[in-house]
C-alpha cells in the first residue's frame, strides 16, 4: 500500500471532504456574494453614473483578500477542537492527500468559484444603470486597467501565510494569524533597520522596505536599488518564503496530536 | 499486536505516563480501569497515533503508531468519550467514509443500527448524543478493523442500550480482532471483557486474564472478624472480601472491589497477580 498517495483514496477523500464541508462552503459563499451585491448595488442605484472601475477593483480586492484569508484560515478548524479532530485524524487518508485537498479547497477552488460569482453579480449590478456593459468586457476592463495580477500574488502571500495559521493555531485562527503577520512585518521591519545600520557604519537614518532603501548619509538622501535584478531577487524570496511556509504547514498537519 | 515498550507520556511537564510497557494480543476484549486523570485516555491516544511518545514507542501490527500512515489507520478505529460526526445521515456517512476501511460491511452497519433502534435516513446531527454514540459505536463495529478502541463508549447511553451495547460488542470479537474499552463504570464491562488493564501511578500495574484472577482469588461475603483477606471493605452481611484462592474453587471477579484493592496500593495483591498462572497449586 502506498501511504504516501493513493489517487483512488484520494478522490474518496475529496468526496467525503466536500460531503461533509460543502453545505457550509456553499452557504459562505452565499453570503459573501450576498454583501458584495449589497456594497455594489447600494452605489449603482443611489449614483449618477455607472459604478467607478476603481471601486468594483476595491470590491474585489476586500472579497479575494479579506474573504480568502478568513476561509483558509477556518480549513483545518475542526482539527483545533479535541471533540472535531479524532474522526478526520484518524480516517485512512494520508497526511499528503489531507494537504492537498485542503490546499485545493482554499486556493484553486477558491479562486474559480469567488471569481466566477464576482463578475456575475459585477455584470448584473453594472446592467443595472450601464447596459452598455458586457461581461466580457467588463473582464478585460478589470484585467488590461487594474493590476489584478498584483492582487494575485497578494492574494497567494495571504493565503499560504493563513494555510499556515490555520493548523498552528487551535481557535480564533483569523486573528492570531492576522496578528502573527503583523507580528512577523514588524520583526522584518526592525530587523531590516538594524541590518542596514550595521552595513552603513551607523551613516543610515532611514529606509523603506524591502528591496530598494532610502538611506540618509550627512543630510544627503541617497536612493540604493538591485537594478535590473530587483524582479528576480522578489520573486526567488516570495516563492522561498512561499515553500517555507508549505512545508511547515505540511509538517504541522503531519504531527497533529490531540 | 500492540507493543508498547518503555513509552513515556505527559501535557506540559504533568508526566502522565512513565516508562510504560504492555503487549495485548488479538482475539481479546480488554477492559482498561484507572482513576479519574489516571492517564487512561492518553494511553488510548498513543496507541492510535493520536498523541506521539516523549520517549518509547508504540507500534501496532508492527507499525509506529504516532506516524498515521493509512495502512495502519484503515486497521484501526477509535470511538472517542466525546464523538463528533458530520452533519449527514448515517447511511450517507457510511457511504462517504465506508470504503476507507477494507473490510467495512456496510449490511452490518444497517443491522447493527437496527440493533441499536437507530434511523439510518435522518442526519446524525438531529440525533440525540446517546443515538449519535450508538450510530459511532455501529460504524465502528461494522469497519470490522482489526483494532478497536473505544474511550467511555457507555457513558451517555441509557440502561437497555448498555446491554445492547454489551451484546453487540461481544458478537463482533473474532482471533484476529483486539478490542480495548475504556470505562471507570466498571460494571459497564460484566460479562464483557476478558482481560483487565489496571493503569496506576502512569504504570499498568495489572493486564490478566479474568479466567487467571479468579483462578487466584476469590471474591465474596466473609465474616466481619476474619482476618484472613487480602482485601475487604464493609458489607452488610460482613465483609466483601478478596482471598486467596488456595483450593482452586471459582468465583466470579468482583471488578469494582478488585479495582479498589488495587489503586489501594495493596503490594501482596499486585504481586500475586503478576505471577505466573497455576504457580500457587505446584
Amino acid at each position: 500500500m502506498n501511504n504516501t498517495f493513493n489517487l483512488k483514496r484520494f478522490s474518496w477523500y475529496f468526496k467525503k471532504h466536500t460531503l461533509d464541508h460543502g453545505r457550509t462552503y456553499v452557504l459562505s459563499l452565499a453570503v459573501a456574494m450576498g454583501i458584495v451585491f449589497l456594497f455594489l448595488a447600494i452605489p449603482a442605484l443611489v449614483g449618477s453614473g455607472p459604478v467607478s472601475d476603481s471601486y468594483q477593483y476595491t470590491m474585489y480586492l476586500v472579497l479575494i483578500w479579506l474573504g480568502g484569508s478568513i476561509f483558509t484560515s477556518t480549513i483545518f478548524a475542526e482539527l483545533g477542537d479535541r471533540k472535531k479532530a479524532i474522526l478526520p485524524l484518524t480516517l485512512p487518508v494520508s497526511h499528503l492527500e489531507k494537504f492537498l485537498v485542503a490546499w485545493l479547497y482554499t486556493f484553486p477552488i477558491f479562486l474559480i468559484s469567488v471569481n466566477a460569482c464576482f463578475f456575475i453579480i459585477d455584470s448584473l449590478v453594472l446592467s443595472i444603470n450601464h447596459p452598455t456593459v458586457t461581461p466580457f468586457k467588463l473582464v478585460h476592463s478589470l484585467i488590461t486597467q487594474s493590476p489584478i495580477v498584483i492582487a494575485l500574488i497578494m492574494f497567494v502571500l495571504f493565503q499560504v501565510f493563513c494555510f499556515w495559521g490555520a493548523i498552528y493555531f487551535k481557535r480564533l485562527h483569523f486573528i492570531k494569524t492576522a496578528f502573527a503577520f503583523f507580528l512577523a512585518l514588524l520583526i522584518v521591519s526592525l530587523l531590516n533597520k538594524v541590518i542596514l545600520w550595521l552595513i552603513s557604519g551607523g551613516k543610515f537614518s532611514s529606509s523603506s522596505l524591502f528591496f530598494e532603501s532610502n538611506i540618509t548619509v550627512n543630510n544627503n538622501n541617497y536612493w540604493l536599488t538591485l537594478g535590473n535584478n530587483i524582479h528576480l531577487v522578489q520573486w526567488v524570496i516570495f516563492g522561498l518564503a512561499q515553500l517555507l511556509l508549505f512545508v511547515s504547514t505540511f509538517y504541522k498537519l503531519k504531527e497533529k496530536q490531540v | 499486536m500492540i507493543e508498547i515498550s518503555n513509552l513515556s507520556f505527559g501535557y506540559g511537564k504533568h508526566k502522565l505516563l512513565d516508562n510504560l510497557s504492555l503487549s495485548l494480543k488479538p482475539g481479546l476484549i480488554y477492559g482498561l480501569l484507572g482513576m479519574n486523570g489516571a492517564g487512561k485516555s492518553t494511553l488510548l491516544k498513543n496507541i492510535a497515533g493520536l498523541a506521539t511518545p516523549w520517549s518509547g514507542s508504540c507500534t501496532v501490527n508492527g507499525e509506529i503508531a504516532a506516524r498515521r500512515n493509512p495502512s495502519f489507520l484503515q486497521e484501526l478505529f477509535f470511538v472517542p468519550e466525546e464523538i463528533y460526526l458530520p452533519p449527514v445521515t448515517a447511511k450517507q456517512f457510511a457511504k462517504s467514509t465506508g470504503h476507507f476501511y477494507p473490510k467495512f460491511d456496510s449490511k452490518q452497519f444497517e443491522q447493527l443500527l437496527t440493533d441499536f433502534d437507530i434511523p439510518a435516513d435522518r442526519k446524525l446531527t438531529k440525533l440525540s448524543l446517546g443515538q449519535q454514540k450508538k450510530a459511532y459505536i455501529a460504524f465502528a463495529l461494522a469497519t470490522n478493523t482489526a483494532l478497536v478502541i473505544m474511550d467511555e463508549p457507555t457513558n451517555g447511553l441509557d440502561i437497555p442500550s448498555k446491554a445492547q451495547f454489551r451484546k453487540l460488542v461481544a458478537s463482533v470479537l473474532t482471533d484476529d480482532r483486539c478490542l480495548i474499552i475504556s470505562t471507570h463504570q466498571i460494571r459497564d464491562l460484566d460479562n464483557l471483557i476478558d482481560t483487565v488493564l489496571v493503569l496506576h501511578n502512569n504504570q499498568i500495574v495489572l493486564n490478566q486474564t479474568l479466567d487467571l484472577i479468579s483462578e487466584k482469588l476469590n471474591f465474596g461475603i466473609i465474616q466481619t472478624n476474619s482476618t484472613d483477606y487480602i482485601y475487604a471493605e464493609q458489607h452488610l452481611n460482613g465483609l466483601n472480601a478478596i482471598t486467596k484462592n488456595t483450593d482452586g474453587s471459582f468465583t466470579k471477579v468482583d471488578m469494582e472491589l478488585l479495582f479498589n484493592a488495587i489503586i489501594s496500593n495493596n503490594p501482596n495483591l499486585i504481586t500475586l497477580l503478576n505471577q505466573p498462572g497455576h504457580e500457587q497449586y505446584i
